[in-house]
């Protein structure tokens, strides 16, 4: 019993100082490209974080970063450029993967909270603090992201729903952010946008979510310029999700498109928007002032 | 002997349905406590254990899963009849050493809180306000400021007391932005035994 205790508070006490465990989750391709909505050529690994946040409270993470074959950080593009994903109202951190899987394989760090009871409202500085502890970890041997990131390197912040209103307070709050993609929702009347003229936002939403998207417009009238605002024929609110619930569908609209598809366009317009925002990538800075881009009717 | 099996085993089955989120809050100086005796305390976020020495002196640990900061704190109270009825005004105020552990550091704690309840032999029930707040001295200076809204209600069950709080508020951090907290926790109250 005495082992046993002793063991059990061992383990907690010392999980601050235990390596991540990292996990594979795709191989390298050499022939993806990463252009047109597809992946790109990195393979993409993850694991899961913990630091310290608001003095005695702590904030766990899942890291995603372009991988070799071995899962380790693939060191011929680093550092990579970061983007901090915040998880809607009541919809876990896991279900938004393939977002950070997608971005990992095109040669982005993906840096994704959690926060107390799926509500990131909760807890908005989350993101704050795995950055933190992730520009730390960059310069410990050793480390999984040892190496990734700049510490004064370009960073985005990406939230959908509930996670969006939570990603522009971020995008306001940090001045390490140098630009917010807000998904299916827009600012709080609370978040001073406006002071952030001249940092870029990207805003996407679906024809068929849940809230109609004539309702977003004039919030999205707050923001800004340089802005690009879009609308995703076919895509409705949970289609930002994977495993959508029943009862979530339920309340929702209903696509009327393949999910690969809706996905695929929105890919198109969101890596245009970080290429040009984090890489300053002048083609993709083409593509998004020349727009037509397939299943999107463009607000601007 | 029953009954603290049973609160034992309530401590245990809520030390292991915690969540993996804390906060630092010596929760037992505030609840749960109608005379000397121990109290326990575990739900969400936080998990903590006082020994009230007497009527107005007590001491209590805190355990922040998982494993986000260890503190102890000492805590007193004073209580303020409204009238001859079964209906109070109570004071707390506690203060401690706190120790984050993810990334090892050293604060403080203080927490004033008040209560209007009814306080009776065998039912209680209360609304207060309470200030949980941090700050840490060490690697880096950040204060952290809750104002908790909270309710509760507790009876006795037998030679032990049983309660359930609750409590919703706003968390000012610095520096930092307003977050919010929301709490909840069940207590149990196990009178100290006198050496005979």
């Amino acid at each position: 019993m005495r082992t046993a205790l002793t063991s059990l508070l061992f383990s907690f006490a010392s999980g601050c100082t235990q390596p991540p465990v990292v996990e594979l989750i795709l191989d390298p391709d050499a022939d993806a490209t990463g252009q047109d909505g597809q992946r790109g050529p990195f393979g993409v690994a993850r694991a899961a974080y913990r630091t310290q946040a608001r003095v005695s409270d702590s904030v766990r993470f899942e890291a995603t970063w372009p991988a070799t074959d071995s899962g380790d950080l693939d060191l011929s593009a680093a550092p990579y450029p970061c983007v901090l994903s915040v998880q809607g109202g009541l919809v876990s951190a896991e279900r938004y993967r393939w977002l950070a899987e997608h971005m990992a394989s095109r040669g982005y760090v993906v840096l994704a909270p959690r926060h107390a009871l799926k509500l990131a409202i909760l807890e908005p500085d989350n993101a704050s603090y795995a950055l933190d502890e992730a520009l730390e970890r960059v310069g410990m041997a050793g480390d999984p992201l040892a190496g990734a990131l700049d510490p004064d390197g370009p960073v985005a912040i990406t939230g959908h729903s509930l996670g969006g209103v939570v990603a522009a307070m971020g995008w306001v709050a940090d001045p390490r952010v140098d630009g917010v993609a807000i998904l299916a929702s827009y600012a709080a009347g609370s978040t001073d946008v406006e002071s952030m003229a001249g940092s870029p936002v990207l805003l996407l939403t679906g024809a068929e979510d849940q809230v109609d998207p004539e309702e977003f417009f004039p919030e999205w009238e707050r923001f800004e310029q340089p802005r690009w605002g879009g609308v995703i024929d076919g895509m409705n609110h949970y289609d930002w999700t994977d495993d959508a619930t029943p009862s979530e569908l339920e309340r929702d609209g209903a696509s009327t498109r393949p999910l690969d598809d809706t996905r695929t366009d929105a890919w198109r317009v969101l890596d245009s928007w970080l290429d040009a925002t984090l890489l300053d990538d002048p083609d993709a800075a083409d593509r998004l002032e020349a727009g037509g881009f397939p299943g999107v009717e463009e607000r601007w | 002997m029953v009954m603290r099996a049973l609160a034992l085993t309530l401590l245990g089955v809520a030390l292991c349905l915690a969540p993996r989120t804390a906060v630092a809050d010596p929760v037992t100086l505030r609840h749960g406590a109608p005379e000397r005796g121990l109290v326990f305390q575990a739900g969400w976020p936080d998990v903590s254990a006082a020994w009230w020495m007497g009527p107005q002196l007590g001491l209590a640990v805190e355990w922040k899963l998982p494993a986000s900061a260890v503190a102890a704190s000492v805590g007193t109270r004073r209580r303020l009849p409204l009238g001859s009825g079964p209906w109070a005004l109570d004071a707390f105020l506690a203060g401690g050493l706190l120790v984050p552990t993810v990334n090892p550091g050293l604060a403080i704690s203080a927490t004033p809180a008040v209560q209007l309840g009814r306080r009776g032999e065998r039912f209680e029930l209360d609304l207060g306000l309470a200030m949980p707040m941090e700050l840490q001295l060490l690697t880096e200076r950040r204060l952290r400021a809750p104002l908790l809204l909270e309710a509760g209600v507790g009876g006795d069950l037998g030679p032990v007391a049983l309660g359930l709080r609750g409590g919703f508020g706003a968390v000012l951090t610095t520096p930092g932005t307003l977050g919010f907290l929301v709490q909840w926790s069940l207590w149990v109250w196990v009178p100290a035994i006198s050496p005979r």
